[in-house]
């Protein structure tokens, strides 16, 4: 049986933004085949569980590489519904992906600040490149 | 030593990925959700000073924004599309793996012309307890130009964790 413990995410902003924060320019490097990115205690939150109802502050810090190793796949939108899936343009390739990840929260079920720091191993699956979407993807 | 397992920053869609994959049965989150009386528990264990301090750490702008309400000039907008009511992400991925396939929106951000990668990883971690976890992670990042929310056109990086 599998349980969840914790779910750090970057929480939703009142705009919708889902789990994502602004991060330093020079966090993120990219290169024609590659990218890292390295953020230390970005402010987070701790649900618990995904998209529990309770929320506790936590910062998260990794490093994450990711280097393209499959063929270049070309993506036309299949769709001009702005909320479709599909609808945007991209140039894009899988990737192999390794890192770490850290995270600290003030609190946990357990009692008093909790602490993490782990290998998160290769990528499942993963891609990088360029897109195009919303108001540029055409 | 007992090893217990958890999941950190997942999707559900990651989930049903490594679920299957490891033949695990997902559990329903609801059955242990924490109710308020719960949160007033779970807030019981932390001192002042350790609330202060997080408090201070959490006066980024990220957290700041989201506990005042008001968007800033500048922020960008979520995609309009996701794959519930609310949930403005997709789980682009092999169809394979359930997920909704190679030519879905890897991106959070809307209006935007730039950079993208993602990856879904399985790994482990090892907690302050002692004990060692199961770790998922769904992590995004972007950067490059997009059309703010309040149509000014701007650059910046983000990370979706």
């Amino acid at each position: 049986l599998t349980v969840q413990l914790h779910d750090y995410n970057g929480g939703i902003a009142p705009s919708g933004l889902f789990w994502t924060a602004r991060v330093p320019d020079n966090a993120v490097q990219v290169s024609s085949h590659a990218a890292t990115i390295e953020v230390h205690d970005l402010p987070v939150v701790d649900s618990f569980q995904i998209f529990g109802p309770v929320e506790v502050p936590a910062t998260a810090s990794y490093a994450i590489r990711w280097e393209a190793t499959g063929a270049v796949r070309h993506l036309d939108p299949s769709s001009d519904d702005p909320s479709d899936p599909t609808n945007l343009s991209a140039t894009f390739r899988d990737v192999t992906a390794t890192g770490t990840f850290s995270a600290s929260s003030i609190t946990h079920p357990g009692g008093g600040p909790f602490s993490i720091h782990g290998v998160i191993g290769v990528a499942v699956w993963g891609e990088l490149g360029n897109e195009r979407n919303g108001r540029f993807v055409k | 030593m007992q090893r217990r397992q958890v999941f950190f920053a997942v999707t559900l869609t990651l989930a049903a990925v490594v679920l299957a994959g490891c033949s695990k049965k997902p559990t329903a989150p609801a059955s242990s959700a924490i109710t308020d009386a719960g949160a007033a528990k779970l807030m019981a264990g932390v001192t002042p000073e350790q609330f202060r301090n997080w408090i201070a750490i959490h006066r980024a702008r990220h957290a700041q924004r989201a506990l005042l309400g008001k968007p800033e000039p500048g922020d960008p907008s979520p995609i309009p599309g996701g794959f519930a009511p609310g949930v403005h992400i997709f789980a682009p991925g092999p169809t394979d793996f359930g997920l909704q396939g190679l030519d879905v929106e890897p991106g959070s951000i809307t209006d935007f012309n730039g950079f993208a990668a993602i990856g879904y990883f399985a790994g482990t971690a090892v907690g302050s307890d002692g004990v060692t976890y199961d770790m998922l992670n769904d992590m995004r990042i972007q950067k490059g130009t997009y059309a703010a929310a309040d149509g000014s056109i701007q650059t910046g990086t983000f990370a979706f964790t």
